[in-house]
C-alpha cells in the first residue's frame, strides 16, 4: 500500500510530466481505437445492432463481404430454423439476414446505381421492427403470400437514386440483356446512424432469396439472435457453426477480414511502441531524479524487489491514466467525426465504437506499462547506497 | 561484549588508475551500548569507516563481525535484513522520503520488517511521542523544520529497534540550540535503551559527549 500511495504522489509531485505522458498514450490509443472502428465501419454490412447478443456464422464464412462472400458458405432453410428457435422462451427474437450487392435503377434501366440489399424477417427481432420500418411483418411472400414488394431505403440510398417514401426502384442481381429485375415501393427511409455508411435497401428476406438465386435452399449469410441466455441452445443447434457473442463478434470481424486485421495490429503495434516510448522515457528520468531515495530506501534495509514495485507501480498507472484517456478521447473523437463527416460528406464511417476496442485499447496501453515496468525494473541498476551519506 | 568488531579494515579505490587507500588495516571494537564518537579531518576515511561498519559497502580486505556475524560472508540481501533489523542510519541531509508523511516514514521500515499493523502505528506514534513530534505526525517532511525532519529520522531509525544505531555529521545541517537537542536524544537512547551509538562529527560538542572518540587520519586509527 504504502508503495503503490508513493508511486501515485511521485507521479502527483511531477504533475505536468505525468499529464503529458497519459496524454501522449491517450492520444495514440484513441486513434489505434478510431482507425479500426472506422475500417470496420466502412467495411460493415450486417444488419446488428446493440440488441444483438448472437450470430449464428457458417464456419468458413466471410459475413463482411457482400461481394467476396457470395460464393461461400451459407445457411439454409433458415425459416424453419426460427420457427424452431422461437419455440424456446429463452430466444426473444431472432431472424435471418441476408446481404448482397445488387443493382437498383428508378426509370432508366441504364441508369443504374450498386448498393446493398439487406433481406431480413421484419418484427422478428429489434434489429428491424416491423413497426418502426413501415413493412409488414413476417415474410409473407415465402409462406406462399403475396409479394409485397416493399423497401426501406437509409438517407444515402434516397439522396443517389432521388428516391422518397412511395416512390418506386427496380433491384437486380445483373444488368442488360441478363437483368429481369423486381420492382419494389419505398415505405419508409430510416436516417439512423446504424444505416449511414453506403447506400442500402433493407427488403423481406424471402424476396431478396428470389432475386439473387437464394429461395431454393432458403439460404442466407447469418442467423441474428437476441435472448442473452440463448447460447448454449444455439451451441447445441449449430454444432458446426460459428455461434458468435457480442465481443467474439468484433473480434470474428476484424480477424476475418484481412484488411481490418492489419489496420488494426498496425495501429495496436504503433501505439504499443509509442506507449512504450512515453512510459519509457518518463520512468527513465523518474529513475533518474529518485535515485537519491532509491540509495536512501536501500540504505535503511528496504529490499530491492520492494523499491523495484514502487516504480513498476509508477509504469502501471501511467499506462491506465493513458487507457483510460484514450477509451474517453475515441468516444469523444469518434462522435466529432462522425458529426463532422455527416454534416460535410452525409457519411457515418463508424456509427458506434464496439465495447471490445474499447477494451482492446486499453488492454494495448496497459501491456506497455507492464512490459516498459519490468523493463525499467530489470535494467535499474542497484542504487549507490553511499549517496545516501 | 562486542557488537562491532573489525579486523583489518582496508578499503581502497581506484580513480583514474590511481589507487587510493580510503582505510588501511583499520583495527577495532566497539561494546554493546557505547556511544562512540569518530572524528577527523577532511578525507581521513571516516565517511568511508561508517560505510562499513553498516555494512552500506563492502571493504576491499578485512572482515567485520556485527553481533559475531561475519559479514563478509552475507549475501546483498541478507546484509539489506540485517541494515534493516539491527542497524539505524541517520544521516546529515535527513533523507526522509519527501512524498511520504513523518508517520509513514517512520512506519516504512516496520512494513518492510514485516510488523504487524497494529503494533507498527502504536509503535511509530510513540516513537514520534518521544522524539517531540506527536502533533506533527500527519506533515510531509517539506511542512517541516530541519530540526523535526532530523527528529522524524532518528524515529525511522529507531523503528526495528536495533542494536546499532548510525549517524553522520547528525547535526551539521542544524543551528546549535537544535543540534543540542538533537544529541540530547542520541543520548537519552543510549542511556535508556542501551543502543550502541556511532556517530561520525566534526562537532567539538558532539565528541563531548561520546563515552569514547575514534581519530582517524590518512585512512588510519591515531587514538
Amino acid at each position: 500500500m504504502t508503495y503503490l500511495k508513493m508511486s501515485l504522489k511521485n507521479l502527483r509531485r511531477r504533475r505536468y510530466r505525468t499529464l503529458f505522458t497519459i496524454t501522449a498514450i491517450g492520444v495514440a490509443i484513441a486513434l489505434m481505437v478510431l482507425l479500426t472502428s472506422v475500417s470496420l465501419g466502412l467495411k460493415e454490412n450486417s444488419a446488428a445492432s446493440g440488441s444483438i447478443d448472437f450470430w449464428v456464422v457458417p464456419a468458413d464464412s466471410d459475413i463482411l463481404d457482400p461481394v467476396l462472400g457470395s460464393g461461400q458458405t451459407m445457411l439454409g432453410d433458415v425459416h424453419s430454423e426460427i420457427e424452431t428457435l422461437f419455440l424456446d422462451p429463452r430466444v426473444k427474437g431472432a431472424s435471418p439476414v441476408l446481404n448482397r450487392v445488387v443493382y437498383a435503377y428508378t426509370n432508366d434501366p441504364n441508369k443504374t446505381s450498386v448498393v446493398l440489399a439487406t433481406g431480413v424477417i421484419p418484427g422478428a427481432i429489434d434489429v428491424m421492427p416491423a413497426a418502426a420500418s413501415g413493412f409488414k411483418g413476417g415474410d409473407p411472400y415465402f409462406f406462399g403470400g403475396g409479394w409485397t414488394d416493399e423497401a426501406v431505403i437509409n438517407r444515402q440510398m434516397a439522396d443517389l437514386l432521388g428516391l422518397d417514401v412511395g416512390d418506386r426502384l427496380n433491384l437486380d442481381i445483373s444488368t442488360g440483356i441478363f437483368a429481369s429485375p423486381k420492382g419494389f415501393k419505398v415505405v419508409n427511409i430510416i436516417d439512423t446512424v446504424d444505416y449511414s455508411g453506403i447506400p442500402v435497401v433493407v427488403i423481406h428476406l424471402s424476396e431478396l432469396q428470389y432475386i439473387t438465386g437464394n429461395l431454393e435452399g432458403d439460404r442466407a449469410d447469418q442467423i441474428l439472435v437476441e435472448g442473452p441466455d440463448a447460447g448454449p441452445l444455439l451451441e447445441k443447434l449449430y454444432p458446426d457453426h460459428l455461434v458468435l457473442s457480442g465481443s467474439e463478434y468484433t473480434t470474428f470481424k476484424i480477424v476475418s477480414d484481412k484488411r481490418i486485421l492489419a489496420t488494426a495490429a498496425a495501429t495496436a503495434l504503433v501505439s504499443f511502441i509509442l506507449g512504450m516510448l512515453f512510459i519509457g522515457t518518463t520512468m527513465v528520468m523518474s529513475v533518474s531524479e529518485l535515485e537519491g531515495d532509491m540509495a536512501v530506501m536501500s540504505a535503511i534495509g528496504i529490499s530491492r524487489i520492494s523499491i523495484l514495485k514502487s516504480v513498476f507501480y509508477e509504469s502501471l498507472f501511467l499506462s491506465a491514466g493513458g487507457g483510460l484517456t484514450g477509451v474517453l478521447l475515441a468516444v469523444v473523437g469518434n462522435m466529432l467525426l462522425n458529426n463532422i463527416l455527416t454534416r460535410v460528406i452525409s457519411l457515418n464511417v463508424s456509427p458506434a465504437i464496439e465495447p471490445m476496442l474499447l477494451i482492446g485499447g486499453f488492454t494495448v496501453s496497459l501491456g506497455a506499462g507492464i512490459f516498459t515496468g519490468i523493463m525499467v525494473a530489470l535494467l535499474m541498476k542497484r542504487p549507490d547506497m553511499t549517496r545516501a551519506f | 561484549m562486542n557488537i562491532i568488531q573489525a579486523i583489518n579494515l582496508t578499503k581502497r579505490y581506484r580513480i583514474n588508475n590511481i589507487a587510493i587507500d580510503a582505510l588501511q588495516e583499520v583495527n577495532l571494537k566497539i561494546e554493546e551500548g557505547e556511544f562512540v564518537a569518530i572524528n577527523g579531518p577532511s578525507g581521513s576515511g571516516k565517511s568511508t569507516l561508517l560505510h562499513m561498519l553498516g555494512c552500506i559497502d563492502r571493504p576491499t580486505s578485512g572482515k567485520i563481525y556485527i553481533n559475531n556475524t561475519d559479514t563478509s560472508t552475507l549475501s546483498s540481501k541478507a546484509l539489506a535484513k540485517l541494515r534493516l533489523r539491527q542497524l539505524g542510519f541517520v544521516f546529515q541531509q535527513f533523507h526522509l522520503l519527501p512524498t511520504l508523511t513523518a508517520f509513514e516514514n517512520v512506519e516504512l521500515p516496520m512494513r518492510e520488517a514485516g510488523v504487524p499493523g497494529k503494533e507498527r502505528r502504536e509503535r511509530t506514534r510513540s516513537l514520534l511521542e518521544s522524539v517531540g513530534l506527536g502533533s506533527r505526525t500527519r506533515h510531509i517532511p517539506s511542512q517541516l523544520s530541519g530540526g523535526e525532519q532530523q527528529r522524524v529520522a532518528i524515529a525511522r531509525a529507531l523503528a526495528n529497534r536495533p542494536a546499532i544505531v548510525f549517524a553522520d555529521e547528525p547535526t551539521g545541517e542544524l543551528d546549535s540550540d537544535t543540534g543540542r537537542l538533537i544529541l540530547d536524544i542520541f543520548k537519552s537512547i543510549n542511556r535508556e535503551f542501551l543502543q550502541t551509538i556511532i556517530i561520525v562529527s566534526h562537532d567539538e560538542s558532539v565528541t563531548s559527549r561520546a563515552h569514547r572518540v575514534i581519530h582517524l587520519k590518512d585512512g588510519r586509527i591515531v587514538q
